[in-house]
């Protein structure tokens, strides 16, 4: 019983093994045409014909002509894998001619970056000329705060006057000069000085105490 | 691009370079030159586009033939110069193991 059962499997094992084999030829040509499907159109125009009729002529038995087939369909794929590695390569060197900055565009950043420096150069210019000026920046600055714009404020004007050793600037209120000088020409100036930076009042008096000028050098 | 010359390059020219004045089609190349299928045609297709080798399909009535027309191979003027000059540079790399190898 055993003789006839083994004997059986065989039979059917040879079966399938033929009918496999029968179909071999057409599994090779499914496979070369599948991994023909991978090139460019222009490729696959060019070599699939080719490999259809080698399929045809290969004259080994089935399995050795499958086996050609499939170094076929890897070949397929390497010359697939080459043109789409070309076409990368072409667009990229197409992308690199693009982004090279020509002479307008050289010259383009060179004005703007002249445009710039200018405006630097001009912005210290003013910083330079605004210093102990008023400006707004500087009035916003100041006011920023309470106690500092109150300070600002409550500065009082400024008085030029005979002294007894000269000429002195003294504050509005104070009993005691701020600055004492020789000439009133020195005096004058200075208590202009003064009246300027703080922004307040600048009285001039004559020798006879007589109001000679009043200027005010507000805001 | 040139091709690198490797050597299935090599292989592939020498039998072109056998066969010259005469037409090769793939099955026949790859027995010549001992390759694989996977390596002759993306060979063959480098060295047609580096313009080495010229091929065309041939010209018979299929159906008299009994076969389908094959696609044939030869070497250009420039391919001869290339396989003649890589195969003599090999020819003399290897000619110093004349003396280990002996004649044959």
């Amino acid at each position: 019983v055993k003789t006839v059962e083994s004997v059986l499997v065989l039979a059917v094992v040879a079966k399938l093994v033929d009918q496999a084999f029968g179909l071999l030829p057409r599994l090779s040509a499914l496979l070369i045409r599948s991994c023909a499907c991978l090139l460019p159109p222009q490729q696959q125009e060019r070599w699939l014909p080719e490999w259809l009729a080698e399929l045809e002529a290969h004259p080994g038995p089935e399995i050795l002509t499958f086996f050609w087939a499939f170094g076929v369909s890897i070949g397929a794929v390497r010359i697939g894998c080459r043109a789409r590695a070309a076409s990368v390569l072409a667009r990229r060197r197409r992308l690199r001619k693009a982004l090279t900055p020509d002479s307008k565009d050289i010259f383009m950043l060179g004005f703007i970056f002249l445009l710039f420096a200018l405006y630097l150069v001009y912005r210290d210019r003013m910083r330079k000329d605004n210093d102990g000026q008023p400006f707004l920046g500087d009035l916003a600055r100041a006011t920023a705060s309470p106690a500092e714009g109150a300070a600002v404020l409550s500065k009082s004007n400024i008085w030029t006057a005979r002294h007894e050793d000269g000429w002195a600037n003294r504050r509005d209120g104070d009993a005691r000069p701020a600055q004492i000088f020789k000439t009133k020409r020195e005096a004058l100036d200075a208590g202009r000085d003064i009246a300027r930076r703080d922004h307040v009042e600048h009285v001039i008096q004559n020798r006879d105490g007589k109001i000679a000028e009043r200027n005010l050098y507000g805001i | 691009m040139q091709p690198r010359i490797t050597r299935e390059t090599e292989q592939v020219l020498a039998a072109l370079l056998a066969a010259i004045g005469s037409w090769r089609y793939g099955l026949e190349l790859g027995k010549e030159a001992d390759l694989r299928s996977g390596t002759l045609y993306p060979l063959l297709a480098r060295l047609e586009q580096a313009g080495w080798v010229e091929s065309e399909w041939e010209k018979i009535d299929e159906s008299a033939a009994g076969r389908r027309a094959r696609r044939y191979y030869r070497l250009t003027g420039e391919g001869e110069l290339v396989a003649r000059e890589a195969l003599v540079k090999t020819q003399q790399r290897l000619s110093v193991l004349r003396p280990v190898l002996g004649d044959a």
